[in-house]
């Protein structure tokens, strides 16, 4: 073999390995770097999850407080005024005591929806009620106050939740039947309850104008919730179409 | 005489400067500096072919070539957002070896070329490319690593740059340098396609954030 061919052969071979070496340095970096990218990606989700949960810790503690000045404060002075306006009522001619009578009630309504909105307020009510008949006294007023008619369908007894887990679904709850109230333009609004051993699912449904859900999967409304579902291990399943009602799905494993 | 093997480099030159041109609106600094060091390249070499000029200034426009890419390429690692937090000890690095390779093209190694001033361009780039590397996989980002312009950009670098400095060092050793050329002629066309790649995800972005 001549020279010059050996150094061609060695050129090659030169080469070769060079661009081995750099494939081989490539294939490392990209797999280093999608191993650091996830982990970094792991922890913007944790950080994310960790700042919602304090917000939440932060509006429940608000909410809980609002509950306490409409009991203490708002309620207490309601009740003052039934009892002036009961004790006005026996010195009054006859001419006014049906307007003085029509106060009484209103008085009596005040305080019994001061007490009710107070109720609801205060997450801490979930221990002492349970998740059903604190989402079955929402849904009581709720019916009072619009046309809507709501209904709940399901067992009383959801066992085994953490009060964390209790106090999520709760707001959740609420946050969809404020946004039926608000936006759905429904008449007809159901949650069905579906409790087996294994698995708990709220199905909400209302038969309201409905929404796009590619346009308003963004809201923060909805992105909140899907949040809030990931930091209770839930599935959030939203299926709606304009004009044809809107149906969302939790689904928890237990 | 104007081979294909030419013809291919120069059109691919020409496909990356005027892309660059194209969108130069609607790239960061970085990216602009790097369709400026593109248009610069495109203009040295049909200089050098089209041109009737002396090996004098052949040499000239050969040495010239080689400041000018090692400050544009310093300049875009400066203001890379990777290398942020040592900015100025690359940009202290790239004016001295720039500072560094004149003095040799001036002085020392006037009718030679490749010089050493290659080399030191070389060392820099790699120098610069590992870093930005590095620091990538320090901080990472949740986009796509292929649709990372700064991905793009220097790996190209160093790949480039590292057959470069190879070949540079077989060439002082081997009477036969056919194949070298070959080798270093496929990795500067891959070099500017890499270029492409950056300045294209470089415009996208800006075109999202629009």
């Amino acid at each position: 073999m001549n020279e010059a061919k050996i150094d061609v052969i060695i050129t090659v071979a030169a080469g070769t390995i060079l661009l081995s070496l750099f494939l081989v340095f490539v294939m490392l970096f990209i797999l280093i770097y999608r191993k650091k990218q996830k982990e970094y990606e792991w922890e913007q989700e944790q950080v994310k999850q960790m700042l919602l949960k304090t917000e939440i810790e932060i509006k429940e503690q608000t909410l809980s407080d609002i509950s306490r000045e409409l009991h203490d404060n708002l309620g207490q002075v309601a009740s003052l005024i039934k009892i002036n306006l009961g004790m006005i009522a026996q010195d009054v001619p006859k001419e006014l005591k049906e307007k003085t009578n029509d106060s009484l009630e209103l008085a009596q309504q005040l305080i019994l929806d001061i007490k009710s909105l107070s109720t609801t307020l205060k997450g801490e009510n979930l221990s002492r009620f349970g998740l059903y008949e604190m989402i079955k006294k929402d849904l009581q007023r709720l019916s009072k106050i619009s046309n809507i008619n709501f209904t709940l369908i399901g067992r009383d007894e959801l066992c085994c939740l953490s009060s964390e887990k209790e106090i999520f679904l709760y707001r959740m709850s609420q946050e969809i039947f404020n946004n039926i109230l608000q936006h759905a333009q429904a008449s007809e609004a159901e949650l069905k309850i579906t409790n087996s051993k294994s698995q708990l699912i709220f199905i909400f449904r209302d038969n309201g104008i409905g929404f796009n859900i590619l346009t308003n999967k963004k809201g923060n409304g909805l992105m909140n919730m899907d949040e809030r579902c990931k930091i209770i291990d839930a599935n959030l399943n939203i299926q709606s179409e304009k004009n044809n009602g809107t149906r969302i799905t939790i689904s928890l494993n237990i | 005489m104007v081979t294909p093997r030419f013809l291919i480099y120069i059109s691919v030159l020409i496909v990356v400067t005027f892309f660059g041109l194209i969108k130069f609106k609607r790239i960061t600094l970085i990216y602009k500096l790097l369709g400026v060091l593109v248009l610069f390249t495109l203009f040295n070499e049909s200089s050098l072919r089209f041109l009737n000029l002396s090996n004098a200034t052949k040499i000239v426009l050969y040495q010239l070539a080689v400041p000018v890419t090692l400050l544009l390429n310093t300049l875009i690692y400066f203001y890379m957002k990777e290398l942020k937090k040592i900015k100025y000890f690359v940009l202290i690095i790239g004016v001295a070896s720039v500072f560094v390779s004149v003095l040799n093209s001036v002085f020392y190694q006037v009718d030679i070329f490749p010089s050493h001033s290659v080399t030191i361009l070389c060392i820099n780039l790699i120098f610069f490319s590992l870093l930005t590397l590095k620091e990538m996989i320090s901080i990472p980002v949740s986009e796509r690593l292929f649709k990372n312009s700064e991905f793009w950009f220097s790996i190209s670098n160093l790949f480039f740059y590292t057959i470069t400095f190879s070949s540079f060092l077989l060439f002082n050793y081997y009477s036969d340098v056919s194949w070298i050329n070959n080798l270093n002629y496929i990795a500067n066309l891959l070099l500017y396609v890499g270029y492409f790649l950056a300045i294209y995800f470089n415009s996208r972005k800006y075109k999202q954030y629009e």
